[in-house]
């Protein structure tokens, strides 16, 4: 398995979602990296950071992700902050989306995997 | 002037039925112009100097899962389309975040006629009650209002009675400890 995590710097709260919902599960993309590490040992786990990347190729990137997963969203130079904001830590497993605006723990992500789905967002996420 | 010379002519009227299309899968969409928040300390002008509307939508949330839109790529693909519309014609347009402190989304809600006040500080929208979840953007274009009527709660304060934070209506409350749900369920509009 290929798992790439789009991510930010940008301080988050306790659930990785960039809104201030105080929620107590916490799960840091550190965690979720050891964790998949020890759990799915064949897979290769990409952390991207969206501060390092070339806004043009982020955006191109974004909307290939998008596309090959029949989600009708793009983006562009004006909307880009917007949804980087709504949709980060975003987890693609093998081109698909799994887990959007937040961390999941190792089994959720390996679950929707396992079972071609989504992470379910969390409540009292933005 | 010099800040119209990008835009493309296009009649308000058409501007304003256009995003309200692109917005067309939210269970409602109202506009409320600058002067209705004039009444209010956090005017939309502190986020945007230029402001002249505010676009608000709302859908139900049958998740439960309070403030969480269901199809969440959905709903930000229709948010961006607004605001690449809006831009190609000249305009500014921004898309507030819920746990914005510069602006009440429930405020907007309200301003737009899209629905009412509730006892718990809450939006209460016919149909759904308070179910909905909000989305706002704020734009300097001069867009026509909706005339719509919020007058919907019919303050049963059942809400009330089953919220933890609150023992008076309206009351701020500590809004850490927000997030039961009881008053979303127990909604009878």
């Amino acid at each position: 398995m290929n798992i790439t995590i789009y991510d930010t710097n940008k301080e988050s709260s306790g659930c990785g979602c960039s809104c201030s919902c105080n929620s107590e599960s916490a799960f840091s993309r550190d965690d979720l990296i050891r964790d998949l590490e020890a759990k799915a040992q064949n897979s290769e786990v990409k952390s991207i950071i969206i501060e390092d990347q070339n806004r043009q190729e982020l955006i191109s990137d974004l909307n290939d992700i998008f596309k090959s997963n029949n989600e009708r969203i793009t983006v562009n130079k004006s909307t880009l902050d917007f949804t980087l904001s709504k949709i980060l830590p975003l987890i693609v497993v093998d081109g698909k989306i799994r887990c959007a605006n937040s961390i999941p723990d190792a089994d959720e992500l390996l679950e929707a995997e396992k079972s071609d789905s989504r992470v379910i967002m969390k409540s009292s996420c933005c | 002037m010099k800040s119209n010379l990008g835009k493309i002519f296009k009649g308000l009227s058409q501007i304003s039925h256009d995003v309200t299309q692109f917005l067309s899968s939210f269970y409602k969409v109202g506009i409320a112009i600058a002067a209705d928040f004039e009444d209010i300390s956090n005017h939309p002008k502190n986020l945007m100097l230029d402001f002249e509307s505010a676009i608000v939508y709302v859908s139900s949330n049958s998740s439960g899962q309070m403030g969480v839109f269901d199809n969440y790529f959905e709903v930000i693909a229709s948010q961006n389309d607004v605001v690449d519309y809006l831009t190609k014609l000249g305009y500014k347009a921004e898309v507030i975040d819920g746990s914005s402190d510069e602006i009440s989304l429930v405020t907007a809600g309200v301003k737009t006629g899209i629905g009412d006040i509730s006892p718990v500080n809450s939006l209460v929208v016919k149909g759904i009650g308070l179910t909905g979840a909000i989305g706002v953007i704020l734009t300097n274009a001069p867009l026509e209002k909706m005339e719509l009527d919020g007058k919907t709660c019919t303050n049963c304060m059942k809400c009330l009675k089953v919220c933890p934070i609150r023992e008076e209506a309206n009351a701020k409350g500590n809004l850490d400890n927000c997030a039961c749900g009881k008053c979303v369920n127990i909604c009878p509009v």
